[in-house]
């Protein structure tokens, strides 16, 4: 396994380097951003979204709910301003056309994409080993680097508010699957205070434990077999988006 | 001297919290700070340890000396984790690595440990503090009593001659508590420990000095040991140890919620099988039992928030659950939409209540930038506003003070004059002041118990 959850307490090398995984993730992200063509961005969710989702569901399979409200929002928006064209199909009454399904599809594919590269990294890395490596291995900034791992920390805890969340809203008589904007910020809304006090304090706690006494330390960053991997992916993918290759 | 603080004034941007506070701690002294919510008590903290100045936009006008550093200089709050170890208030707001030996590693290998020398000593602390076989186990999978454990670990592992505790027994069962107070024994012959605390029955057994604040000043030191501290203690907002067991009301209603022969739990798995659970109308039922044991899988099977696994939940009308953490009852953006929104919804004006007055003075703030004592009473206020038949509340006491605790257990009376209520909670001055029956979840099984017993079990536990 990849992971440095896997190690025993005596600790041992992953076959992937974290700053690999994370350089990986990030070109991935690029290019999904950067195309909007709905057969390459078919080809990065088969690539690193569906392999990403897999790896990521044993450790957060706790987001597919969110996943799922992304997905369901996305539609829904494109059915409200982008429903012109020739129909596809329809539920009931509804007629989905053209124009907000190529767009659904689109973006929902960006999603899985951008999702699975990001599980990608958060399953398969542990925090720790996160903030030593991008730190050492990419230079990258300290405050930065923790962070980033602190995110992978967060993820189940946003989880369990996104639970308790969902329990008031039906107390109070709303809808438990959000659908108006409205909807889906009264959802985030405690998310996000409860999450920003939670890093504010984490962040306060870090500093006391020494995190700015932590050493500056540099080393050339190893290569892996896993790298090797990552890098044939990485190219392939940049072929695709760029048209060079591929459909 | 371990620390030595002469602070004329301290407090965040214009406000001023504390004011003429000299405190001292000598090498070996057990030191507990008590205060009322909002008395400065955490402001103190942040404020020798040079968090408030060097972290948070706050100021501190004086002098203090910790450690032989001055924390309000940047060289020398940079260098005060070296000398002093600091355990927050909640752990889920501290930890920040995803097992215990990630965690206790963390803090190592900031202040300097090669990763091999860290590893060797965060197996040893974590064995120290009874978290052996628990080193690679994901942090939330962890007890209330074993993440505080944790955070002591985390904060002792490379041996700070000073420890700073903020509340250390919030969110903490007992038994956990027990564990702490066996652990902090262990720990504090050797180094200095201020123990910043609203509950100060829990540690007076076991500290040297006693310091209340209130209203940012020192109101009085005292030896523990000292004729009438108790009153002093409590004249200053602390719980400091009294409370009277009150008899169960006589008069009930019908029976608003039942579970018999139920599995409660998630995923098909059960975590707690419910011989038989009632409440009635015009009672307030509690559930005790360790962190961890199934209490609110319990309280949100009941309020038919989860699925029974196993069984059926009869519940007769409306139910409310109240989470733990108010801000996750305000769905959204300012006070004045919260109170329209329950209007339009209950047909209650929140700014109506008794005891909700100070509301209309807040209407275009966010919610979540009322202090934390605001919150939990407006969010008590929306829960009032549905008039369900059935409340369920979390652990509604955590972190509050004397005052709070009074004006919730009116709160409570008066919810109970009209509905059923079911407390999951720790607090045995809530069992013993507000409560009429008692059951007991422990080992995935819950069972009524004598309520006389439920208070002397919680009151011995932690001892």
């Amino acid at each position: 396994m990849l992971s440095g959850y896997s190690r025993r307490l005596g600790g041992s090398v992953a076959p992937v380097s974290v700053s690999a995984l994370l350089l990986y993730s990030l070109w991935v992200t690029v290019l999904a951003v950067a195309t909007s063509d709905p057969w390459k961005l078919g080809f990065l969710a088969l690539v690193t979204g569906l392999p990403g989702l897999v790896l990521g569901y044993r450790r957060y399979g706790v987001l597919v709910p969110l996943l799922g409200l992304s997905l369901l929002g996305t539609f829904l928006n494109m059915l409200l301003l982008y429903n012109v064209g020739d129909p596809v199909f329809s539920i009931g009454p509804l007629v989905v056309r053209e124009e907000a399904w190529r767009r659904t599809v689109s973006l929902d594919l960006r999603i899985l994409s951008l999702a699975g590269a990001g599980l990608l990294f958060a399953s398969t890395v542990n925090p720790r080993d996160a903030v030593r490596s991008l730190e050492v291995e990419l230079g990258m900034p300290r405050g930065f680097a923790f962070a980033l791992a602190f995110a992978l920390r967060l993820l189940p805890l946003v989880y369990r508010d996104l639970q308790e969340v969902m329990a008031v809203r039906r107390m109070r008589g709303y809808r438990r699957v959000p659908i108006t904007p409205g909807d889906y910020r009264s959802l985030f809304m405690p998310l996000l205070s409860v999450t920003v006090e939670r890093g504010i304090w984490v962040g306060v706690a870090a500093e006391l434990r020494g995190f700015s006494l932590r050493p500056r330390r540099r080393v050339r960053p190893r290569f892996r077999r896993g790298d090797l991997v990552l890098l044939v992916l990485a190219v392939l993918q940049g072929l695709v988006v760029a048209g060079l290759a591929g459909p | 001297m371990l620390l030595e603080a002469r602070i004329e004034e301290a407090g965040y941007g214009g406000k001023q919290v504390l004011r003429e506070v000299d405190l001292s701690l000598a090498e070996g002294e057990r030191l507990l700070i008590v205060g009322s919510s909002g008395s400065g008590k955490t402001t103190l903290l942040l404020s020798v340890s040079g968090v408030l100045d060097n972290l948070l936009e706050g100021y501190t006008r004086g002098k203090i000396s910790l450690a032989g550093l001055n924390p309000l200089e940047p060289e020398g709050f940079r260098r005060v984790p070296s000398k002093a170890g600091f355990v927050l208030q909640d752990p889920d707001k501290q930890l920040a690595m995803p097992t215990p030996l990630d965690e206790v590693m963390f803090t190592l290998e900031n202040l300097g440990w090669s990763e091999e020398e860290a590893r060797e000593r965060a197996l040893e602390v974590l064995a120290e503090m009874g978290l052996k076989g628990l080193e690679l186990v994901p942090v939330e999978n962890l007890s209330g009593g074993q993440k505080r454990r944790l955070t002591l670990a985390a904060s002792l592992a490379h041996n700070p001659v000073i420890l700073f505790l903020d509340e250390p027994t919030a969110s903490i069962d007992p038994w956990g508590l027990a564990e702490l107070r066996s652990y902090l024994r262990r720990v504090s012959s050797e180094r200095g420990v201020a123990i910043i605390e609203h509950k100060a029955r829990y540690f007076l057994d076991m500290v040297d000095r006693v310091v209340a604040l209130r209203e940012g000043r020192i109101a009085g030191s005292w030896s523990p040991s000292s004729p009438g501290l108790v009153e002093e203690l409590e004249g200053a907002g602390a719980d400091a140890g009294s409370y009277t067991v009150r008899e169960p009301r006589v008069s009930v209603g019908e029976v608003v919620a039942e579970a018999r022969g139920v599995g409660a739990g998630y995923g098909g798995r059960v975590v707690v099988e419910v011989g038989e659970v009632t409440v009635r109308r015009g009672e307030v039922v509690a559930l005790v039992g360790p962190n961890g044991s199934g209490k609110t899988t319990l309280l949100k099977t009941l309020g038919g928030l989860l699925k029974p696994v196993e069984g059926e939940v009869r519940l007769r009308g409306r139910a409310f659950y109240m989470p733990q953490h108010p801000d996750y009852v305000f769905l959204f953006p300012t006070v004045g939409r919260e109170v329209a929104e329950v209007k339009t919804a209950t047909g209650v004006d929140l700014t109506l209540l008794p005891g909700f007055g100070w509301v209309r003075g807040l209407m275009d703030r966010s919610p979540y930038r009322l202090s934390h004592g605001q919150r939990r009473w407006l969010a008590f206020g929306i829960a009032i506003a549905y008039r369900a038949d059935l409340y369920l509340l979390d652990e509604p006491t955590t972190g509050m003070d004397v005052g709070l605790y009074r004006t919730f257990g009116s709160l409570l009376e008066d919810l109970a004059s009209r509905s059923g209520v079911l407390v999951s909670t720790h607090d045995v001055r809530v069992v013993a002041e507000y409560v009429d029956r008692v059951y007991m979840v422990s080992s995935g099984r819950v069972w009524e118990v004598d309520k006389g017993y439920a208070v002397r079990l919680l009151e011995e536990a932690w001892r």
